[in-house]
């Protein structure tokens, strides 16, 4: 080889390695699209004069399993098989008596939703059975002035102890008590915070559940005398949507789970349309704003916009009666509404877009039903329906569901759960 | 005088010159052994007939052989000096008949094993040096002269020994009668050396040690004799280690002879007991410490070490110009270095990290490699890599010491590698200290640092080899024959072994570095060479992709700074003489070539593994061009600044003190599984991570993360690679597919059949740890490894019956015998042994024999044994090559 050659040779094989692109690095196969849940998280309190039931309802028949879990083991299970209906009351003191425990009821379908319906002597409460179980919740409405008493159970069901803080506020500001840091939530247990007994005569009391470990399923049970409501601590968000029946006293309430100052507003849709921006705010974090339904004239449904993440939640109460629920952070095609309703409910469903709905409500039971019914855009409609174990609601365009039922000494107010984002 | 019958000895001759002998009164002749009568002459049959018929009147016998011709003056001289000393025996001054003065024997120490020490060079010329009458542990038997009255008492020489070890026994035996044993260097007497054919024969050294056992008290018998046993077991490993059989046979022969004359020996042995008079510190006191043959083994196997290095035999000559050797600072630079590069693993020990892994025991590795089960992953009949015999023969060497066999293996690379690279450049006409430096750029420069980055042991091997079989291909004008042949498969296999994909490489430099005359020669030798890659056969037809698929690739990319100093340093030596030029450009050539492959991307993993080694030589090659000549001239120093800036960034990568192995010890890293197993068998741990670097191995791609199984109980080399996936891998990465998109809420029951105990997550979070935040049988276990770890509390075994569980037993599996049915979690093959059936994916076996076992086909088994008959094949052609020189 002459030199020539030799030093051209090295000089074509030097540039074409700084011409050519390096081999790309390899990856490993995409993550598949996550799975729905197929299991939702509930408190249950059997004794003292409570008892649970619990309510699945599902687009498909197949098998669900109720497993009761305390102090690290499982204290009772069964397995029921959900006919062609589609869904199933599970009575837990056929299962066993526990007391204040957490209960993993297993779906047949990610297409499912489960309620718990604590029917106490003359109280009655309904909320949907968490299934998505994020790192940090949050709950507002939550008082422990004058007599209310307020507890919150932490639900951990899984293989794994968890650590939760909570981060608390009240009209006093940030509370600061150490039974509120690192409490730990072990494997197959659940913790119940007795708010009422640590904080008490606070007239509003807003949680944030930061997860540092595992995770937890949060949910609230406000006293007031004989009457009792339950809500769920949900993630919070920028938008919440809450259907409102008509003929109610009560409260929104919004509370603020971040950091710095929020401003929200509140839309409202009434007869007359939507009316945007009827009450705007700021919130600080853990501050809440409770906003009389009697001041929201006219309103059959809300919509919260604020510029951080908040929960807005719904309390209704005469005086003797009290039901609280949490609003839907957007609209769906499918609304499953677990009830166990010993009676009549109502159905209220809001259309948020702009073109009207076909909705399709079935009663989920025996010989159950099924009718349609149109919801124009932007607006509320509410139907009365004969007791079921569940109701589905289908809508060719996004809306939003919410179940209220009126019993002789107490109601119950409950949001469905979304199974289709429309 | 008596005149020993020497077979093949001129009998008139030997006469004629003792009858020239100036002493007076003439002596005696008396012809000891097989002669024709003479007239004149007293001829009889053994030398205790001849010492018994000796007159009383005699004070002296002169024992003779016929081979000896003594000067005139001989006889008297002993006569003198031995009557002057007193003495009991005297030996005269052997010179080698036919020489100029080429002294044979004045004397002899031994050790205590009887083994002569003369303390003399081979071929040192008689320059009076020794001439000084002294006492000595024994004098020869071909010219001794012996007091009359002891040598009755002692009844001569003893028959059944030969002359060497007639002459230690009565010398001996002269000696604890209390008799002076004398040398008599006035004496001369030219020997013929006829007696001493075979002198290093298993007759000596029978004789030797029927002496030591005859003139020995018990009670240093007691030691001495085991000691002399060890050292016959040390001699001859120590000689096999040299490429000699023999001395292990005379060791067994010699030993064999004195068991089967026992009787004789311990007659002989009461004879001595009623003449000694001196106990053993007499011998002692002539006798050098330690033994003479391990010394001597010990300064050969050093010598040939030496020689590694020393291409001009500069040291092994002794001569005082070493630091003026081309090549020898430069090897002892590198050697430093490479000793130093190693301090981790002298210290600390090996690394235990990605494909370095502790060794299998020898019976399973080798079991493994002939045709046993692949037990990598969910297991597979496939063949093991290669390189897995090599580690077994290893192991087998080190008498199953695993770890010694492979800490030893690791060190061993790199000097290897070092000595490998100087003599290929000592062929390629190189005389500097740059190619033994290079030895440190092919280990640790731009390919193989990638791979040993990685944790590639295989690596280090197959660069330490690489050069070996370059430059036994590179063959000299002057060398033929078969052995040249041999050299090249000898080492071709266990290169191939290491990375198959290489042997080709000295065909190409064949083909480049190859004067034309030698073209030809060469290339034969060179396709002789591929050869190599029968060993690998198995591996590779049963693992095509790691031949093919691209994504199997580590994605090494060239370092630009290497391109440059590459490219810079091979284009400066183009400017020298052809000597430099032409190594330098066919290195820089096959360096940046290799590279070009390696980017644009061709094959798989074993293609990537060959081009990185492949660009370590060529980077070693320019270097050694480089720095062969150091002086001071523009263009030289450009090149020698090129090929400095390479050895730098090589010491860069070796500076680890692993041989740029990464730190590690997956044993402790995930040994919970085993220590918290307690008795139950510990299963598989599933090792996920988005970072492939941080797994063990070979990995599989799974749903945004990558994954592998590994033996909880201890991850062995052998699991490095992965085989091609069956059945039972697709189905397992169904279930990782499941389980990654969330929802489910038993993984750990899904996982169970795969018999995976443990699940740890490496590295950043990934998508799969918050669908497993919501399940109830992954239990997270916090342990201190930076890992996240969850144990599985569904657990099954990896092999299990109704109401047992068998542990892994060599390369299958055993326990307790149940009648029912045995479900192995392995990848169902009908090799599996006794009556198996399919389970889904898995194996169950008839549990009534108590073990399950893999029978592989015997295509498979016969095609395992093709690397190692051609290496053996090698070894043969070796051996008719050097019958041909002789």
């Amino acid at each position: 080889m002459s030199r020539l050659l030799s030093l051209a040779t090295l000089a074509v094989l030097a540039v074409a390695l700084f011409v050519l692109p390096p081999p790309g690095q390899p990856a490993p196969d995409a993550a598949p699209a996550p799975n729905p849940t197929v299991f939702a998280v509930c408190p249950v309190i059997e004794g003292g004069g409570r008892s649970t039931d619990l309510a699945i309802g599902s687009t498909l028949e197949g098998p669900a399993a109720l497993t009761l879990f305390a102090n690290g083991s499982t204290v009772g299970s069964i397995e029921v098989g959900l006919g062609s209906n589609g869904a199933t009351i599970i009575p837990v003191v056929d299962v066993a008596a526990v007391g204040t425990v957490g209960g993993l009821v297993e779906l047949p379908t990610g297409a499912a939703a489960a309620a718990s319906r604590i029917q106490g002597a003359i109280s009655s409460t309904l909320e949907t059975c968490v299934r998505s179980i994020p790192a940090q919740v949050f709950l507002a409405g939550g008082s422990t002035a004058g007599q209310r008493e307020m507890s919150l159970q932490l639900m951990n069901p899984f293989a794994g102890d968890a650590v939760a803080n909570l981060v608390v506020h009240s009209e006093a500001g940030l509370e600061s008590n150490n039974r509120f840091t690192r409490v730990i939530v072990p494997s197959r247990g659940s913790t119940v915070v007795q708010m009422d007994e640590i904080i008490p005569g606070r007239e509003w009391i807003t949680v944030r559940v930061d997860v540092s470990r595992g995770r937890v399923a949060a949910a609230v049970r406000q006293g007031l005398g004989e009457a009792a409501a339950s809500w769920n601590a949900v993630e919070p968000a920028g938008s919440w949507f809450l259907p409102l029946p008509t003929e109610i006293d009560g409260r929104l309430v919004i509370g603020s789970a971040a950091p710095g100052e929020v401003e929200y507003q509140v839309d409202v849709y009434g007869a007359a349309g939507v009316e945007g921006a009827a009450i705007s705010g700021a919130l600080s974090e853990g501050a809440e704003e409770s906003l009389p339904l009697a001041d929201l004239e006219g309103a059959r449904a809300v919509r919260v916009v604020a510029t951080g993440p908040v929960v807005a939640s719904v309390e209704v109460s005469n005086g003797t009666t009290l039901s609280t629920t949490t609003g839907a952070t957007a609209g769906a095609g499918s609304w499953l509404l677990p009830a166990a309703s010993p009676g009549p409910v109502r159905l209220v469903v809001l259309n948020p877009e702009l073109e009207d709905a076909q909705v399709v409500v079935r009663a989920l039971r025996e010989n159950g039903g099924e009718f349609n019914v149109t919801v124009p855009a932007e607006s509320v409609i509410e139907v009365g329906l004969d007791a079921s174990d569940a109701f589905l609601v289908d809508s060719d365009v996004p809306v939003v569901a919410l179940l209220y039922e009126v019993g002789e000494t107490a109601d119950s107010i409950a949001i469905g759960a979304p199974i289709d984002d429309g | 005088m008596l005149l020993t019958m020497i077979e093949g000895a001129d009998l008139d001759a030997a006469l004629a010159v003792v009858r020239r002998q100036v002493y007076e009164p003439a002596p005696d002749l008396v012809v000891v052994g097989d002669s024709e009568d003479r007239e004149g002459l007293r001829v009889v049959p053994d030398m205790e007939t001849a010492i018994a018929g000796a007159d009383q009147s005699i004070d002296y016998l002169w024992i003779l052989h016929s081979d000896a011709r003594p000067r005139p003056d001989a006889l008297r001289a002993l006569v003198t000096e031995v009557e002057r000393n007193e003495a009991a025996l005297g030996g005269s001054k052997l010179l080698m008949a036919g020489t100029p003065d080429v002294l044979e024997s004045v004397g002899s120490a031994t050790d205590v094993f009887g083994e002569p020490y003369s303390g003399l060079e081979e071929g040192e010329i008689d320059l009076q040096q020794y001439d000084v009458v002294r006492e000595v542990a024994f004098v020869r038997s071909a010219s001794m002269l012996v007091r009359r009255d002891l040598a009755q008492g002692l009844r001569g020489l003893d028959e059944l020994l030969p002359p060497i070890a007639a002459g230690l026994d009565f010398s001996q035996r002269s000696r604890i009668a209390g008799g002076k044993v004398i040398s008599v260097p006035s004496s001369e007497v030219y020997h013929q050396g006829r007696c001493d054919e075979g002198a290093e024969g298993w007759r000596e050294r029978a004789g030797r040690l029927r002496a030591m056992l005859t003139a020995y008290t018990p009670l240093t018998l007691l030691w001495v004799v085991p000691y002399d046993f060890i050292v016959s077991v040390l001699d001859s490993i120590g000689s096999l280690f040299l490429g000699r059989w023999r001395p292990a046979a005379r060791h067994a022969a010699a030993w064999a002879w004195n068991l089967a004359r026992l009787p004789s020996t311990i007659r002989l042995r009461g004879r001595n007991r009623r003449i000694r008079v001196a106990g053993d510190e007499e011998l002692f006191r002539f006798q050098a410490r330690g033994s003479v043959r391990l010394r001597e083994l010990g300064g050969e196997i050093s010598s040939r070490i030496l020689g590694l290095f020393d291409d001009d035999q500069i040291l092994s000559r002794g001569a005082k110009r070493v630091w003026s050797a081309p090549g020898i600072w430069g090897a002892i630079v590198a050697g430093a270095l490479a000793l130093i590069a190693a301090r981790s693993i002298l210290f600390t020990g090996m690394p235990i990290v990605g494909g370095a892994l502790p060794f299998e025991p020898p019976g399973v590795a080798l079991g493994r490699w002939f045709g046993g089960w692949n037990d990598s992953g969910l297991g597979s009949p496939a063949a093991v890599h290669p390189s897995t015999l090599i580690t077994g023969l290893m192991s087998l060497i080190t008498f199953g010491a695993t770890d010694v066999a492979r800490t030893l293996a690791t060190l061993l690379s790199v000097l290897v590698g070092i000595v490998g690279m100087g003599r290929l450049g000592g062929r390629l006409g190189l005389r500097g200290p740059g190619r033994y430096l290079s030895g440190l750029v092919l280990m640790a420069g731009p390919g193989t640092a990638i791979l040993t980055g990685d944790g590639s042991w295989t690596a280090l091997g197959a660069a330490a080899l690489l050069p070996w079989v370059v430059r036994a291909v590179l063959v000299p004008e002057n060398w033929s024959g078969l052995g040249t042949f041999g050299w090249v498969i000898v080492l071709a296999v266990p290169l191939a072994a290491f990375s198959p994909l290489l042997v080709p490489v000295p065909l190409i430099l064949a083909l480049l570095l190859s004067p034309s005359g030698l073209r030809t020669r060469r290339l034969i030798r060179g396709l002789v060479a591929l050869a190599g890659v029968l060993v690998a056969v198995p591996f590779l037809t049963a693992h095509p992709t790691w031949v093919t698929d691209v994504d199997q690739r580590i994605a090494a990319a060239p370092d630009p700074i290497w391109v440059g100093l590459i490219a810079g340093g091979a284009a400066a030596t183009a400017f020298l003489a052809d000597r430099w030029r032409k190594v330098a450009v066919v290195g820089g050539v096959l360096a940046l070539a290799g590279w070009v492959v390696l980017v644009l991307p061709i094959g798989g993993p074993g293609v990537e593994e060959a081009l990185l080694i492949t660009a370590s030589l060529g980077a070693a090659l320019v270097v050694s061009a480089g720095l062969d000549l150091l002086a001071l001239e523009p263009v030289r120093l450009i090149a020698m600044a090129g090929a400095v800036a390479m050895l730098v960034v090589s010491l860069g990568s070796l500076g680890n003190g692993r041989y740029g192995l990464p730190s590690g010890d997956l044993t402790e890293r995930y040994g919970f599984g085993l220590a918290l197993a307690g008795a139950a068998d510990p299963g598989r741990i599933l090792v996920v991570s988005e970072d492939r670097a941080l797994l063990p191995g070979e990995v599989r791609s799974g749903p945004g993360f990558w994954y592998r199984l590994i033996d909880a109980a201890g991850m062995t080399y052998d699991e490095t690679w992965l085989p091609e996936p069956r059945e039972g891998d697709v189905a397992l990465r169904e279930v990782l597919t499941q389980i990654a998109a969330g929802g489910e809420l038993r993984p750990g029951e899904m996982l169970a059949p795969f018999a995976i105990d443990w699940l740890v997550v490496e590295g950043p979070e990934l998508g799969l740890e918050a669908a497993l935040i919501g399940q109830l049988d992954l239990l997270p276990t916090p342990f201190d490894t930076g890992a996240r770890v969850y144990e599985n509390l569904s657990v099954e075994g990896v092999a299990r019956g109704e109401s047992v569980t068998w542990d892994r037993s060599g390369t299958g599996y055993a326990g307790e015998e149940v009648a029912g049915r045995v479900r192995l979690a392995v990848n169902y093959d009908d090799g599996w042994q006794p009556d198996p059936l399919a389970d889904a994916w898995a194996v169950t076996v008839d549990g009534r024999d108590g073990e399950a076992v893999y029978v592989a086909p015997a295509m498979d088994r016969a095609m395992a044994a093709l690397g190692p008959v051609a290496f053996l094949g090698g070894l043969v052609l070796i051996g008719l090559g050097r019958r041909g020189k002789r």
